[in-house]
């Protein structure tokens, strides 16, 4: 049964990269800029213009360059990069991992650091230590993570000179050996995330922790390390699962602006450039993956809701 | 040691909030003997599970508090125990059933695993015996022992709550405090609840305080009652004086407010006005507004415990040493 629920929510995803598409299409076709001179540069003829504009498909109808673009998708032909030829799913392979690998990172951290600090503070609540991660968890949710990457940069690469300012390019690849390309850049991604899920166990913990099968416990002798961990913490790790898998597909998006800062070569400065080039497939072909990614992330995050409730579990059957 | 098993001294909890202080409980005093199944009988806010957190130490502190009072048991004072030396007690010698069998059960852990735990905290057991002895535990209860494996939401209110008494009882306690076992239950269920219950008490020999607002739960299981009214425990007897000789104004009204299925009956006869506001109770006696026999002394001196006939107690001015 398992089988086709995971069935029937990967159908449901259909619907959504459609409309992903769709909009995204709409939003390139009707955007000012012309590929076609992107890539003629300043110098060329109209005619020599409108000729590629013509070979590149530009000057079909909107649902002829639409209905080919989704035709390409389903035989997974994303269409060639307009700036280096390249088919975007050769490009995109080379990409993808590293920007996988950061917001994984990411993720990780913001859980190693969040769910800690949170419990701390709903344990401790109305103590200097709660007001303490309260005030650290509004401010890196407020802090936008481009000012963040620049300000960690200046410190950390330009005064300090204790870090490496790169963080993964040409020569510098994923392998642990890197590690400290790594930093700068997961904190930089990672800090919101920490204060959001920081927030979100704090105040799922304060709920549990007054149910009536908690006050169960106590009256059984139970102790409070055993409380926390055996009875509360699992009922209060069901929100925080939603929140740090919409967080993995923020992360994921939200990594264009950090990957520009520290020279990263991921998705995200890929999709930079493909705007900023008035790349289309390569938009496009990102809008999707993003989308698809997001998707995904869901769906493993309902499945592993099953893991941790067993209501749910029992639904699934 | 005294042959009292409990010996509840002059409690009283008050809980300090913004709004100002809930007199909870309020010098509230009686005892229990070993095997002895005590009613807590009032109505809702009369402060009856507030008592009985405050035997268990279990009192949200802050805002509660046990401002007086002496809670003895087994000739220790509750009180004073350290919190470390409390969690021996909880679940092995003093165990508690809750109101709402739907919310006190932990949703993510299967039953059996949460009998096996009070097992694991109290007795001397390896992992797989309590795990063992917790099957027996739900057999008692009625409860086939393959459904161990499950958890709390595959089984319906009676059978939670059967699981709650098997958590309680696991441990073999010297007393059992039942919150309104059966007030969340419907009523075949609540005799099946009740008769299970009685049962158990019999086989563990065990001291109970069963509180509730149902006399006929009263009548049905206990030997002695406690009126309870604004947090104080305004009459106190054997179940059968209190029911053919009640003295407290408060408990003749409760009684009389029972309709009588013999007679044809036009209306139910309530107590007149409504409880007190914990936060803001009338001076002297708490039920004088609401009493017929009242007098202007009435709201002024707070009436004494007074023992009426042996082992019959009445907190009333009506029945003051040389009084009426």
């Amino acid at each position: 049964m398992v089988h086709k629920f995971i069935l029937r929510r990967l159908l449901m995803m259909i619907p959504v990269l459609l409309g992903v598409v769709l909009v995204t299409f709409t939003l390139l076709y009707i955007s000012p800029g012309c590929p076609a001179r992107n890539r003629l540069g300043e110098q060329a003829t109209p005619e020599a213009i409108i000729q590629l504009r013509a070979e590149m498909g530009l000057e079909d109808p909107f649902i002829v360059q639409f209905g080919r673009y989704i035709a390409g998708v389903v035989t997974l032909d994303f269409g060639n990069s307009f700036r280096t030829d390249q088919p975007f799913f050769d490009e995109i392979l080379i990409r993808f991992p590293t920007t996988l690998h950061l917001a994984g990172m990411a993720v990780v951290l913001s859980l190693l650091i969040g769910i800690p600090l949170g419990i701390i503070s709903a344990m401790k609540q109305y103590s200097w230590a709660d007001a303490g991660a309260t005030f650290l968890g509004l401010l890196f949710v407020s802090i936008p993570n481009f000012w963040l990457g620049m300000i960690l940069l200046l410190i950390f690469a330009v005064e300090l000179g204790v870090l490496p300012s790169l963080g993964w390019s040409a020569g510098v690849g994923t392998e642990f050996s890197n590690w400290h390309h790594w930093i700068l850049p997961t904190i930089t991604i990672g800090a919101s995330a920490a204060a959001i899920i920081m927030r979100m166990t704090r105040s799922s913990m304060l709920e549990v922790v007054r149910q009536d099968y908690i006050r169960t416990a106590r009256a059984k002798g139970q102790t409070p390390f055993k409380i926390i961990f055996k009875h509360s913490l699992k009922n209060a790790l069901i929100p925080v699962t939603t929140v740090a898998g919409l967080q993995f597909g923020f992360l994921l998006g939200g990594a264009i602006l950090t990957e520009t800062i520290f020279s990263i070569n991921g998705v995200g400065r890929f999709m930079m450039q493909a705007i900023l080039n008035r790349d289309s497939p390569v938009v496009l072909g990102v809008a999707l993956l993003l989308a698809f990614t997001f998707s995904i992330v869901n769906l493993l995050v309902d499945i592993l809701y099953a893991f941790i409730d067993p209501r749910i579990r029992s639904q699934y059957r | 040691m005294s042959e009292y098993l409990l010996d509840v001294k002059n409690l009283s909890i008050y809980f300090f909030i913004q709004e100002g202080t809930v007199h909870a409980v309020n010098d509230l005093t009686f005892t229990l003997k070993p095997g002895e199944t005590i009613g807590l009988v009032g109505e809702t806010g009369a402060g009856k599970t507030t008592t009985a957190l405050g035997i268990m130490s279990l009192v949200q502190s802050p805002p509660g508090m046990v401002v007086d009072g002496q809670i003895v048991f087994e000739g220790r004072d509750l009180l004073k125990l350290s919190e470390a030396e409390m969690r021996k007690v909880r679940g092995s010698k003093i165990s508690m059933i809750f109101q709402d069998p739907m919310t006190s059960l932990n949703p993510v852990i299967p039953v059996g695993d949460q009998i096996a735990e009070v097992l694991l905290l109290h007795e001397n057991l390896s992992a797989a015996d309590a795990r063992i002895k917790a099957t027996e535990m739900l057999t008692k209860v009625g409860i086939r022992p393959e459904r161990a494996k499950e958890y709390p939401h595959q089984f319906s209110g009676g059978m939670r709550q059967r699981v709650g008494i098997a958590i309680a009882l696991a441990c073999n306690p010297l007393l059992l405090i039942a919150d309104e076992p059966t007030t969340a239950l419907d009523v075949t269920i609540q005799a099946q609840v009740l008769e299970l219950m009685k049962a158990l008490k019999v086989e563990f020999n065990t001291s109970l305080i069963m509180i509730t607002h149902d006399l006929g739960i009263v009548a049905e299981i206990c030997d002695k009652v406690a009126i309870m009214y604004a947090g104080s425990a305004v009459e106190t007897a054997d179940k059968y004086e209190l029911f053919r000789n009640p003295k407290h104004p408060y408990t003749i009204g409760l009684l009389n407010s029972i309709p009588d299925i013999e007679k044809d009956e036009e209306s139910l006869k309530p107590i007149k006005g409504l409880m007190p506001d914990p936060m803001n109770l009338p001076g002297g006696c708490p039920f004088h507004p609401r009493c017929d026999h009242a007098t202007s002394r009435c709201a002024e001196v707070v009436p004494p415990r007074v023992e009426v006939a042996k082992g019959h107690f009445v907190k009333c001015l009506l029945f003051e040493e040389g009084g009426a």
